[in-house]
């Protein structure tokens, strides 16, 4: 409304202007001026009509909204105008922030997360293993004692007052087929518990009532309770579920009530159940196969609320004593020399209220790892969009002059530039949220292929997002604006006269070292992917290895193994440390197309050959610079690439089997035929060749005399 | 070589002056951007040529305070043009206006004059 009427405003100071203008021109004529010169008189006395016009707008107090939105089309045409450089930015943001955001998300939901249940703290299991599902006889060497049956869990229940409540709660979990009204029979996960496990862990219904002792005694009506997202997915949320009557293997149950949302069991598992059932009703479903009603069969962990003070240690002992006296009671457990391992058995309490702990413990290491490579991958969004945007200031140095020259203020100046750089954020921004959540979604599916309640939540948090959108944003402002702010201080005279022209071909030094920066960190999460997949690779190769060489193969992995090493450290490690020196003599001297000499000269030097390089660089410099300059150059150029004289025979086939000329020559044919991988495989091929050609050797010696 | 002379001969504005003198203009009857200037001029002797870069801010302003109202009609010349009418508000401000400039005027003059 206020802004249309701001037009409005607009088009009549255009309307007063003209007006003002026509009655000039009158007047003139009407003095006897002819129509055209009386106009341009007019025009004249008038002065600027935008400037005034400006001038007069801006008594309304619009101006700054007016000039914002002129930068935001100036600035959409900007990056309309050069596709490639936005879409780069856009996805390279996209990528950063989405990718972020997804491991974070999933580091919050997996590692930062605890059990939506009452005073966690308290909350224990007896048992600190995973051990699934049914047992009849003792689980772990150690005597670690994790599933029990459910007349040892009422003994435990009844011997141990430590516990507030002890409750049990099926180790495994079932796939039954539920039926509801006439809609067809759906597969569904559950989990049989005691009638107090939902008041062991403190959790309240989200509708109706959730279980209670009377629930769990047998010969009760058979009641279950629906988890949260079941509720909504499978029976659409419809509240009159509740006291209604559903059909598991044709059993019918009363629906007893809701679970809250977030409440997955006591324990996140790929699959979580989508209802509970009293363990009074399992005789209901499993008949003869009860595991219930018999007495040694295990198949439950017990989980406690211990009172407040409880000493966890020595209830520790005392329910180890209360477990070996119960297993001396009973024949399965003692018969046929079970006697002697009674007395190792033993029970640990686990804290439960982390319950998500399994799942923490098994992704924690891969999240961990994780987390820093996606905030590598940020620092390189971030590395990149800066090179690009200062390549892009440099390129546009004699356009901010001549706005400039034209009369722009500096401030104008970098407020248009400012708001490309922000609105590119911006943009990158909304495409990094769709590739967080489809992210987290997909790596989500990828940690829990059957789950259909998942029970960690894809949504990205608020928080993550924010973070990540913020620290490209800040790229975008701080390498988009200092150039800005830098050009906008040069004298723009100096800049359309091309002082400055000869450097705009070659990139700046921030910008050279963005570049190294880049490669650096991409290094960092290359390998960090190879370590990632280490155990996977190794698996991998020892495998093939076994299949190539048979018994032989772990001993030619080895040897594959030290040949990548030795090259690596050898060739590559002496061509590194040397194009480093080189570099460094390079940048000091001020040789033009530095970067391009680098590489070059990292290339010469892997091929044994980077002395060559530093011949008409030297001869350059002779050229051009002061003859110190030079003789230090030279004499720095001599040291650098006489280097690996002595840094070769140091690393070089080292710990390999095989003559290093072999390796040698491998590499060189490698890299000749194969580029940068031939260096590996070319030194791999041949001394796996020489080895072979010694075990032949050998092989046949060892036949002659037979 | 004339335009130098003529530019010459006007004054310069003392700041704040010329929202009085629209006032000032105004107060004889209700009138548009082009008359203000022209009032202005002829009042003045053709010294003070008033700049359309001051005028309409200044005309837009002096709306914005409330001391003027604003109006579309037809002109002399059966011309459209937005004419502006003194507000009661704006003939306080053009009376105390006024007091302000007396006494800077005599202030300054006594100091011209003091020996």
């Amino acid at each position: 409304m206020r802004w249309f009427r701001f037009l409005q405003r607009k088009s009549d100071l255009a309307a007063e202007i003209e007006s003002h203008l026509n009655m000039a021109i009158a007047e003139r004529v009407a003095r006897g001026q002819s129509p055209e010169d009386a106009r341009k008189s007019a025009i004249h006395e008038f002065g600027n009509v935008p400037m005034v016009a400006d001038a007069t707008r801006d008594q309304w107090g619009w101006l700054r909204l007016e000039l914002l939105i002129q930068d935001l089309r100036y600035a959409l045409r900007q990056l309309r105008k050069e596709p490639g450089f936005t879409l780069t930015v856009v996805i390279t943001l996209a990528l950063g922030i989405g990718a972020n955001t997804a491991i974070f998300t999933l580091v919050q939901g997996i590692l930062l997360r605890s059990l939506p249940v009452n005073d966690p703290s308290r909350l224990y299991r007896i048992g600190d293993k995973n051990d699934c599902c049914y047992y009849n006889n003792y689980q772990n060497d150690n005597g670690d004692f994790d599933l029990f049956s459910y007349d040892l869990y009422l003994h435990l229940k009844q011997a141990a007052p430590e516990f507030e409540q002890l409750a049990a709660v099926e180790a495994g979990g079932n796939g039954f087929s539920v039926r509801h009204g006439a809609e067809p029979a759906r597969p569904m996960r559950s989990e049989y518990v005691s009638g107090n496990y939902f008041s062991t862990l403190g959790v309240g219904p989200y509708a109706g009532r959730l279980f209670n002792e009377n629930d769990d005694t047998p010969g009760a009506a058979p009641t279950l309770v629906l988890s949260y997202k079941t509720w909504q997915s499978d029976f659409a949320a419809d509240p009159a579920i509740i006291g209604s009557t559903v059909y598991v293997e044709l059993h019918p149950f009363v629906v007893a009530g809701i679970a809250p949302p977030g409440f997955f069991g006591d324990r996140v598992i790929s699959n979580p159940p989508d209802f509970w059932m009293p363990l009074a009703s399992e005789p209901v479903l499993e008949g003869a196969n009860s595991a219930l009603k018999g007495v040694d069969e295990l198949w439950l962990y017990p989980i406690g609320r211990v009172r407040p003070g409880v000493n966890i240690a020595a209830l520790q002992t005392k329910l180890s004593v209360i477990l070996r006296q119960w297993l001396a009671t009973r024949p399965a457990y003692s018969d046929r020399g079970g006697t002697a391992l009674i007395p190792r058995q033993h029970v640990i309490l686990a804290p439960a209220g982390g319950g998500i702990q399994r799942l923490q413990q098994q992704t924690g290491a891969g999240l961990r790892l994780m987390m820093i490579l996606s905030t590598v991958v940020l620092l390189i969004a971030c590395a990149n969009i800066a090179n690009l945007l200062l390549a892009r200031c440099t390129a546009r140095r004699s356009d901010i002059a001549v706005r400039m020259a034209l009369g722009a203020s500096r401030r104008r100046v970098i407020r248009q530039i400012l708001t490309e750089s922000v609105l590119l954020s911006l943009i990158g921004g909304i495409a990094g949220l769709a590739i967080a959540y489809a992210g987290s979604h997909m790596m989500l599916t990828l940690a829990f292929p059957a789950a259909k309640n998942m029970p960690v939540q894809a949504l990205p948090s608020p928080a993550v997002l924010a973070f990540a959108f913020l620290v490209s944003l800040f790229t975008g402002v701080v390498f988009g604006t200092a150039p800005a702010w830098l050009s906008s201080h040069a004298q723009p005279a100096d800049v359309l006269r091309g002082v400055n022209r000869s450097t705009g071909d070659r990139s700046s030094i921030p910008q050279r070292a963005l570049i190294v920066l880049q490669v650096a960190l991409s290094m960092v999460l290359l390998a960090g992917a190879l370590l990632a997949n280490a155990q996977a690779a190794y698996d991998l190769t020892r495998s093939l290895a076994n299949r190539l060489f048979g018994q032989r193969g772990p001993e030619f992995q080895e040897l594959v193994g030290r040949t990548i090493r030795s090259v690596t450290s050898g060739i590559l490690g002496v061509a590194l440390i040397q194009t480093a020196l080189a570099a460094l003599g390079f940048l000091l001297v001020g040789l033009p197309g530095a970067s391009l000499w680098i590489v070059i000269f990292l290339f010469g030097a892997i091929l044994q050959a980077g002395g060559l390089v530093f011949i008409p660089a030297v001869i350059y410099v002779f050229a051009v610079a002061s003859t110190t300059r030079a003789v230090i150059f030279l004499i720095w150029c001599v040291i650098v690439g006489t280097l690996d004289n002595f840094l070769k025979p140091m690393l070089l086939g080292r710990g390999v089997a095989v003559p290093m000329a072999i390796i040698f020559v491998g590499v060189l044919g490698g890299f000749i035929s194969m580029g940068i991988v031939g260096l590996f495989i070319g030194a791999v091929v041949l001394s796996v060749a020489y080895k072979l050609f010694l075990v032949w050797l050998k092989g046949a010696a060892a036949e002659l005399p037979a | 070589m004339t335009a130098k002379n003529k530019y010459q001969n006007r004054i310069e504005l003392l700041q704040g002056t010329l929202d009085m003198l629209i006032l000032k203009t105004l107060q004889w009857g209700e009138q548009h951007g082009y008359g203000i200037s022209q009032a202005i001029r002829v009042n003045s002797g053709e010294v003070l040529q008033v700049e359309t870069g001051s005028l309409y801010p200044a005309l837009h302003r002096l709306e914005r305070q409330g001391w003027v109202n604003a109006e579309w009609k037809k002109s002399e010349s059966n011309q459209r043009a937005k004419f502006y009418k003194i507000t009661k508000l704006g003939k306080a401000q053009l009376a105390s206006d006024y007091e302000r400039w007396g006494k800077m005027v005599a202030t300054i003059e006594g100091i011209m004059t003091a020996k």
